[in-house]
């Protein structure tokens, strides 16, 4: 084998990439090399000198592994009485200016150096100087900076700089001055995502949100899914006594400031805990009996009366994969009724599970170069802008930028094309692909993407017809490519799967009438014939009376677009399963308290297509449920079938149902070849010059706004400087 | 705001290097050269300019102590605080310098004149004890050369 070295390890010989450290060759041979600097995320650093070990023959008596390539034949001792001796020595020295404040400490339990020290042990030391004590920062909103215990290590520099490209942190002075700072000593200006926080290997950074909230040894940890955007990233909730303390990344890869610190929207003081009826004018608590019995009473009169097609039903992206299948089978077999959609389909990039299907976010770096279309990428889903980040910085791949604002993607691309739409840049990079011709950005953009072997795109997250044909018309002269669509909603995928669509059930199955005979046989009921209504003219038949009643679950139209308000006042009947009193169930005639996605188990299907599993890590507050439970238990008291005993029943059925979950595994992707729709030249997104138009703006900047969660959580809402209402 | 003129001097050492941030010092002194020092605004701008962060420039000019971070006097006394030094004459020489001036390191005199500040070192070893007044070195400086020698600075 040409591309490969041999070192031996410890008498333990392996074979590795002429690349590698030592430090990597150790990992491969399972030899354990004690660090503080190094990290998989980052460059070699070598700031420590924790590492170091001995070679063979080598001039030098201690190399650090880290940083140090290694050479064919080489042979390193990774523990020598010397080597415990020097490391007990370098830590004895951070130590000196350690401030040894362990008792009061977040990290203690956690921390590398108090666990190198006890594995290292430490007699006295000869050292009697003061300890360097330097201010601690607690102006931040989210972050608190004890610079005493910091080590100097570098990582939470890198980390922002490398991995995330803020660059919010440096080393400001020198010697023994030096120290890790904001600019200026002002308070974090950043995108508060934490990852310093989490690769600190002390306690010099830690979240106010932990601070004093428990021992590490004392939380239990719990593995499920971010809810806040389409990457579904796994989280760890870590709860005290039952109760959320803290959320870390549950793959130690990446959360974004939502996704940290977000969470705390579950114990918002404003949380639903007993359904409410309409009586006299007024919601008022009532019985989970009394209010179910309403929702019979009125859904059947009305069904009665106008038909079943006047009822509708709005599905949510923010519920598991199971409770959006239960809510469509609920309007198909018990309603009656095909009129069941996602008003989140307004935000869903055009052709997405169509013509465009998401690659795996982890491979973006692999691809020759990157095409990002829409600037707002790390904004939107903070995770695929963290990975085209990792292709540059780290892989060193290309990047070309179709940016019309500035931020940080601007400093790491190769070429910038600053144009106020897509739909102009692409109108100028059409051309210089095809002859060659055109400004010199575009030539020059034209000219890396023409070179590069495989290219990844980044479509925007709403293109014009216009943008759509052209990007479609560009991918058509690339190599290799893979799309990443931006999808911000973060079950959308998971819903749109499980058939919460007019005109499709449960995996993209047209409804007509061979598939109607199919899922009317398995579902034991009689379905309606027609395609439904969709989100957009559900809401225009409210106005010309066609819809009467609609049943919202998980969604705030009237929290999105005041507009909407007038519209859902006129309807003789409302009912919205909601885990908050949003704008739109204070029109409610009947709100169901459904439980947060910390409460339940279930699963969501992340925008990779990636089925994963959401974990309960609290129980349901006060007598909210499920939303699961909630329409299971009135399909029963509707006469409709439904026994579930936990959403993996539901599951079960699903993979009996839903082809492209057959043998889909849990944290498997299913395959965009097995999709009806693969190729197919149509477009699963909704188009509205008026709805959401008028959106509600809640945050100063999108990475930190959101609906009805994140517009909840204290602590995201700290992070905004303005709150603006548009 | 930088000025046209300093932007034109900047950009003109961007031609020199690979990456913008390669001519951070270059940027810095460029600015303190008709500045005298480099405010919390000049690095925003000047960060702005080679694309990296306020913060990241900071820690470059911070790192230098020839990149005043602070304003100072019209001339800067920069007296060598190293061990060849101190071992030749190093104490004499700055008590008679705080004596003078009537300030002590860090500080700058009343009448805007000078600035002192230790400098570890000034690599004049052979010339200790070394005093460097803006790029002027001299050494061995003795306390009679004192007067004559800050009389050349006005």
């Amino acid at each position: 084998m040409e591309n490969t070295v041999t070192v031996t390890i410890d008498g333990i010989t392996v074979k590795v990439k002429p690349t590698a450290t030592i430090l990597e060759a150790a990992k491969a041979a399972g030899v354990r090399i004690p660090v503080l600097c190094a990290d998989d995320k980052l460059h070699p650093y070598g700031s420590c000198r924790i590492c170091i070990v001995e070679i063979e023959k080598s001039p030098r008596k201690f190399t650090p592994s880290c940083t140090t390539p290694v050479t064919d034949n080489m042979s390193v001792k990774t523990m020598t009485p010397d080597l415990a001796e020097a490391r007990k020595r370098i830590l004895e020295l951070l130590l000196n200016n350690h401030p040894l404040d362990c008792p009061i400490c977040d990290k203690a339990g956690s921390c590398q150096l108090q666990d190198l020290v006890h594995e290292y042990g430490l007699g006295p030391s000869k050292f009697t100087e003061k300890k360097r004590t330097v201010a601690p920062s607690y102006h931040s909103n989210v972050i608190d900076r004890e610079v005493s215990r910091c080590v100097l290590c570098g990582k939470c520099v890198r980390v922002c700089r490398e991995q995330n490209a803020v660059g919010e942190l440096a080393f400001t002075r020198r010697g023994d001055k030096s120290k890790v700072s904001t600019d200026f000593d002002q308070p974090l200006d950043c995108e508060f995502c934490g990852e310093c926080v989490e690769i600190c290997p002390v306690g010099a950074l830690t979240t106010k949100q932990f601070k004093f909230k428990g021992r590490t040894w004392n939380l239990e940890r719990i593995q499920s899914v971010c809810n806040y955007c389409g990457c579904g990233c796994r989280t760890s909730f870590e709860t005290r006594l039952g109760r959320i303390v803290r959320v870390r990344s549950g793959a130690r890869n990446y959360l974004c400031s939502k996704g940290r610190f977000g969470w705390d929207a579950v114990h918002h003081q404003d949380r639903l805990t007993t359904p409410l009826v309409r009586v006299s004018g007024e919601l008022v608590p009532a019985t989970w009996d009394e209010a179910l019995a309403m929702v019979v009473t009125n859904l059947n009169v009305i069904k009665n009366k106008k038909g079943a097609d006047s009822i509708g039903g709005l599905g949510s992206v923010r519920t598991t994969n199971e409770e959006s299948y239960l809510f469509q089978k609920f309007m198909r077999t018990v309603v009656g009724t095909n009129n069941v959609d996602l008003l989140a389909r307004l935000k869903v990039p055009k052709g997405l599970n169509t013509v465009f299907f998401s690659g795996e976010l982890s491979k973006i770096s692999d691809h020759d170069a990157v095409l990002v279309l829409d600037g707002d990428v790390g904004e939107l889903n903070p995770l695929m802008g963290i990975e085209i980040v990792r292709a540059v910085n780290r892989n060193y791949k290309k990047l070309v930028l179709v940016n019309s604002g500035f931020n940080k993607f601007n400093r790491l691309a190769s070429v910038v094309l600053d144009y106020l739409a897509p739909e102009a840049a692409l109108a100028d990079l059409l051309p210089a692909m095809k002859s060659g011709k055109g400004g010199d950005r575009v030539v020059a953009a034209a000219a890396i993407l023409k070179e590069a072997a495989s290219v990844a795109v980044i479509i925007p997250g709403r293109t014009t017809d216009k943008e759509f044909s052209q990007i479609k018309e560009l991918l058509s002269l690339l190599k290799g490519v893979t799309t990443y669509p931006i999808v911000r909603r973060s079950n959308l995928q998971g819903a749109m799967d499980m058939g919460v669509l007019p005109d499709y059930y449960p995996g993209y199955q047209k409804v007509g009438s061979d598939t109607m005979n199919r899922f009317a046989g398995s579902w034991d009921a009689i379905l309606p014939e027609a395609p439904g209504l969709n989100a957009l003219e559900m809401l225009a038949g409210i106005k010309t009376g066609k819809v009467s009643a609609l049943y919202i679950m998980g969604d705030d139209p009237a929290g999105s677009d005041r507009g909407l308000k007038d519209i859902l006042n006129k309807l003789e009947f409302l009912v919205v399963q909601d885990i908050f009193l949003t704008e739109t169930a204070k029109l409610a005639d009947v709100v169901l308290p459904a439980c947060s996605w910390a409460e339940k188990y279930g699963t969501v299907t992340s925008l990779e297509r990636r089925l994963q599993q959401v974990s309960r890590a609290e129980e349901p507050l006060g007598e909210s449920k499920p939303d699961w439970d909630i329409i299971q238990t009135l399909a029963r008291k509707m006469g409709g079938p439904m026994h579930y005993g936990t959403p993996a029943d539901i599951l079960n059925e699903i993979r009996s149902m839903v082809p492209l979950y057959a043998d889909l595994a849990m944290g498997g992707i299913w395959a965009r070849e097995r999709s009806p729709l693969a190729g197919a030249d149509m477009d699963l997104s909704l188009w509205s010059d008026t709805v959401m138009k008028n959106e509600v703006i809640t945050a100063d900047r999108l990475l930190f706004s959101s609906g009805t969660m994140i517009g909840r959580s204290r602590e995201i809402s700290t992070l905004c400087r303005t709150k603006a209402e548009v | 705001m930088l000025t046209e003129e300093e932007i034109k001097e900047i950009t003109t050492e961007l031609v020199h290097a690979e990456r913008k941030e390669a001519a951070s010092i270059e940027a810095l002194m460029v600015v303190q050269k008709r500045r005298g020092w480099v405010s919390d605004e000049s690095i925003r701008d000047i960060a702005s300019l080679l694309d990296v962060t306020p913060d990241e420039l900071d820690g470059v000019a911070t790192f230098f102590n020839h990149i005043y971070r602070k304003p100072v006097g019209r001339h800067v006394i920069a007296l060598c605080d190293s061990m060849v030094c101190w071992s030749l004459g190093y104490d004499p020489l700055l008590d008679l310098l705080r004596k003078k001036l009537g300030v002590g390191f860090g500080e700058t005199t009343q009448d805007n004149r000078f600035t002192l500040l230790p400098a570890a070192c000034l690599g004049a070893c052979d010339r200790a004890p070394a005093m460097l007044v803006d790029e002027e070195l001299h050494g061995p400086v003795t306390p009679e050369m004192v007067d004559g020698i800050l009389q050349k600075y006005k």
